[in-house]
């Protein structure tokens, strides 16, 4: 009795595949018989009653009713195209030299127009939105003003940059072992300096990571060789937690 | 109509270039809502006039409705400026293409469009390969189907893109390519029709 079942829903499920194929690859939508593999939807559904052939037949129906419209949009474009066949487009490629394909080409080609650089007109309404932003703290400005003024400034902050780097590092080594991410995070100071400074040295390969994805556990240690090969993926992790 | 209508017209006319010609999206052209919220619901007859305006200097308006709209719905519907009339072979080196990627673009558009819109990429690509190396092939559409005019699909499957439903006349293509009868004359009408446009220039 099961395999009386099973042998139906096999068939559905085959139907179900090929009415697929041909939607996703665009295949010829004629290349299936509608009307007889309707009399044979008629001939399960009538035999087998149960609740999954049901609705195997009413998925299978749906994709019939897809490859239906298909086959009338395949008509309205092939009329279209005025019924020249790939065949006799094929023999003309390949007895055409390219001269002639891109003269057939131009006769029915007309390239879109675009602007793609900036106008005047978008030039002014830039800076009359530039002008019309309110100005930012006096402190502020202060500070880019400063920044501007010493040359110095820039290499000044990449070294208390990297100095703080190599104290996270260090502080990292010190542990041995495997130590959890957020729990290292949270450890002392500023987290989301400290997580923003160990993005970094993770990067650069300084630091090893090991994710478990069953338990969404992130572990972190200092890295005894430091790689040279490209990091090929990458890790997301929220701050804010 | 008025020095006075006529003038807001103008007006109209060159805002409606402006946002058609440098829209910021990331594909040319806008849609009609947009041209309806900057030029009010008689946007259709300031279109319709710029068309005849861009007509005397070789650009016409383009409507392309929305594949999911009906052709009456103008506000769903994208409007481009394209050429309206077409290039000759002294044309191509300025379009910033090279002769075998037309042709690569040519053969691609007319197999497709005989084949209602798509295929498997590997047919065309042997199709393609009786005339060019396979590297030469496979970079042109790579290239063309960045550029829209092609479709893939990771099932393998290669079909028209937005672009090419803009730009190429459909039935155009396909009769041009039934005309290629003898080999080259197309080509040779094309040189003339080139030839005969420099003379009058």
């Amino acid at each position: 009795m099961s395999r009386v079942v099973r042998i139906p829903r096999e068939e559905l499920i085959r139907m179900i595949s090929i009415l697929g194929e041909i939607e996703s690859r665009r295949l010829d939508p004629f290349s299936v018989d509608v009307s007889s593999l309707l009399s044979r939807l008629r001939e399960i559904i009538e035999r087998e009653r149960d609740v999954e052939t049901i609705s195997l037949d009413a998925e299978t129906l749906y994709r019939v009713s897809v490859v239906l419209g298909l086959q009338q949009r395949w008509i309205r474009e092939r009329a279209s195209s005025l019924f020249i066949d790939a065949g006799m487009i094929y023999s003309k490629i390949v007895g055409s030299d390219p001269k002639s394909l891109v003269a057939a080409l131009l006769q029915a080609w007309r390239p879109i127009v675009r602007l793609e650089q900036i106008s005047v007109d978008l030039l002014l309404r830039g800076y009359q939105h530039f002008l019309s932003r309110p100005t930012r703290g006096s402190a502020g400005l202060e500070a880019v003003q400063l920044a501007v003024g010493r040359p110095s400034a820039y290499e000044a902050i990449e070294s208390q940059i990297s100095s703080e780097l190599g104290e996270l590092l260090a502080e990292l080594s010190s542990i041995s072992g495997w130590v959890r991410y957020w729990d290292f995070v949270n450890m002392r100071g500023n987290r989301k300096d400290r997580a923003y400074l160990l993005s970094y040295l993770i990067s650069r390969g300084e630091v090893d990571v090991r994710v478990n994805a069953l338990s969404g556990e992130i572990w972190i240690r200092s890295a005894e060789r430091v790689s040279d090969e490209p990091r090929t993926t990458s890790l997301a992790l929220t701050i804010g937690r | 109509m008025s020095g006075e209508e006529l003038g807001k017209l103008e007006k109209k006319m060159a805002q409606a270039v402006a946002l058609i010609l440098a829209s910021g999206h990331r594909l040319p052209g806008v849609r009609g809502w947009e041209l309806r919220r900057r030029l009010g619901k008689s946007f259709p007859k300031i279109i319709n006039s710029l068309d005849s305006r861009l007509k005397q200097i070789g650009l016409r308006v383009k409507v392309v409705p929305d594949p999911e709209a009906g052709p009456e719905d103008l506000d769903r519907a994208r409007f481009y400026i394209v050429l309206s009339d077409p290039l000759t072979l002294s044309d191509v080196q300025t379009l910033g293409y090279s002769l075998d990627e037309l042709a690569i673009l040519s053969a691609t558009l007319a197999y497709l469009l005989a084949k209602n819109g798509s295929s498997s990429e590997k047919e065309v690509v042997e199709m393609l390969e009786t005339k060019y190396p396979r590297w030469r092939v496979e970079a042109a559409l790579e290239r063309l189907a960045r550029r829209g005019y092609l479709n893939r699909t990771e099932e393998g499957v290669i079909s028209i893109g937005w672009r090419t439903l803009v730009e190429v006349d459909k039935q155009e293509l396909l009769k041009a390519f039934a005309s290629l009868s003898t080999e080259g004359a197309v080509s040779q009408e094309a040189e003339e029709n080139s030839a005969e446009g420099e003379d009058s220039t």
